[in-house]
């Protein structure tokens, strides 16, 4: 099969580095990253599918699939599906991000 | 459950630590929207408590202390088998009501089991919690279903060329636990004991139950 | 597990079919192609290429467990013990003999 087939997060057989053990506890962000998918696919709340967030995460570039990291690659999936599911709509995320970002600026300099 | 020091391999795992905190634009956009879905009343800031909560109560210790029982009991181990995740949660009082199925994947001298999800970071969540990050890294991914032995030598696993290694790439709706063999020199040992022996990585497939481990520790 | 028919049983010999693959697929390319044996029918579950796009995923999807020789898989692999097993739903696979292309749209 033809390399445009593969798509980046198909990586069964590519040739790759050592396996880095190191081991890190899961911080409070992360943990609130993992919750809000949780939460999202849970037949109760049903926003969207563990399909829809892998598709997400599929549709990133080699180059955004290689450089962000796990959990920021799950933060983008979900912001993207719940504006294409209608929950929430990009004004609503910039708007609430320059809030938050205000008062995360605010307690810095406390 | 810490990692168990392997004082007779030729590496040893690195001890754990913090990673750089998260990309602040990345904290920004997570708290921006547990605000808002929180205002919306999709969710309540006691759904997100209590689902971090869930997540935390998943981990090793859980899957160790059925591996254990499963090696003590075998009228038990023959029911993990045949129905994991209703076993374990009849026996254990955990909620394991999941889409997904568990498959519990037994050890024997003629197969050697390993797990991986090659296409995302499918795990056995529901009963090990999240993941650790060598599981969700591409070099794992890409490398254990095409070259298992090279990648288990760097767990400091060596098996016997007779024993088939079979990897087994969680693509769809399964999930796979491994089931060790209980290890040579456990006679008579509590449950509690035989559970101190099982790490993470055992039931990954990653790893082997050390005895010498406990007798470490009791020394 | 539900009542659809299942096409194969435990013991068949089945390839992958090689085929364009969903926009989002379940079926890793190393495996494309690829001969193994059915070890298990695990049941039949909703499709995920059509759940992916916020679809039910309805008609269910009869999934297998197969299992595949390391020399199979790989070029250049010969007198491994050593095998891979996933999960494969019925739509990618066809009877190991070949009198089916694959070519066909079923599922």
């Amino acid at each position: 099969m033809s390399d445009n087939e593969r798509k980046v997060n198909d990586v069964g057989g590519l040739p790759g580095g050592p396996i880095d053990l190191h081991e890190h506890a899961n911080t409070l962000h992360e943990k609130r990253v993992d919750a809000l998918v949780m939460l999202m696919v849970n037949p109760r709340i049903g926003a969207f599918t563990v399909d829809s967030l892998r598709r997400a995460i599929e549709e990133n570039t080699p180059q955004e699939y290689a450089s962000l990291g796990y959990y920021s690659k799950w933060l983008k999936a979900v912001r993207q599906l719940l504006v294409e599911q209608a929950v929430l709509t990009e004004d609503e995320i910039e708007a609430k991000m320059a809030d938050v970002r205000k008062r995360m600026e605010a307690e810095a300099h406390a | 459950m810490g990692d168990h020091h392997h004082h007779d391999h030729d590496h040893d795992h690195a001890p754990i630590e913090e990673v750089a905190a998260a990309p602040i634009e990345d904290r920004i956009l997570e708290t921006a929207i547990r605000e808002l879905l929180i205002e919306k009343g999709v969710i309540s800031a006691e759904d997100v408590h209590r689902q971090i909560d869930i997540v935390d109560s998943r981990n090793p210790a859980l899957g160790a202390r059925v591996v254990a029982r499963a090696w003590t009991d075998p009228d038990f181990k023959e029911r993990l088998l045949a129905h994991p995740l209703k076993t374990i949660q009849d026996t254990f009082g955990m909620d394991m009501t999941t889409p997904l199925e568990l498959v519990v994947l037994e050890n024997t001298p003629e197969v050697h089991n390993v797990v991986v999800c090659t296409l995302c970071s499918c795990y056995p969540r529901m009963l090990l919690g999240i993941p650790p990050a060598w599981y969700k890294a591409v070099d794992y991914r890409s490398r254990v279903v095409r070259e298992p032995r090279a990648v288990l030598a760097e767990f400091g696993v060596t098996l016997p060329d007779a024993q088939e290694v079979r990897v087994s790439d969680s693509t769809a709706d399964l999930r796979f636990l491994v089931l060790p063999a209980r290890p040579e020199g456990t006679e008579g040992w509590s449950e509690e004991a035989l559970a101190a022996i099982v790490t993470r990585d055992c039931m990954i497939g990653t790893g082997l139950p050390d005895p010498a481990v406990k007798r470490d520790e009791a020394a | 597990m539900l009542e659809v028919p299942y096409r194969y049983k435990p013991g068949d010999r089945v390839r992958v079919a090689q085929q364009p693959a969903e926009r989002h697929c379940r079926t890793p390319s190393y495996l494309r192609g690829k001969p193994g044996v059915v070890m298990s029918v695990t049941g039949a579950y909703r499709n995920p290429s059509l759940l992916a796009f916020h679809k039910p995923g309805l008609p269910v999807i009869p999934l297998y467990r197969v299992c595949f020789r390391q020399d199979d898989v790989w070029e250049g692999v010969s007198g491994s013990p050593d095998s891979v097993a996933a999960d494969i739903y019925e739509h990618w696979l066809l009877p190991a003999d070949g009198s089916d292309t694959g070519e066909s749209s079923h599922g």
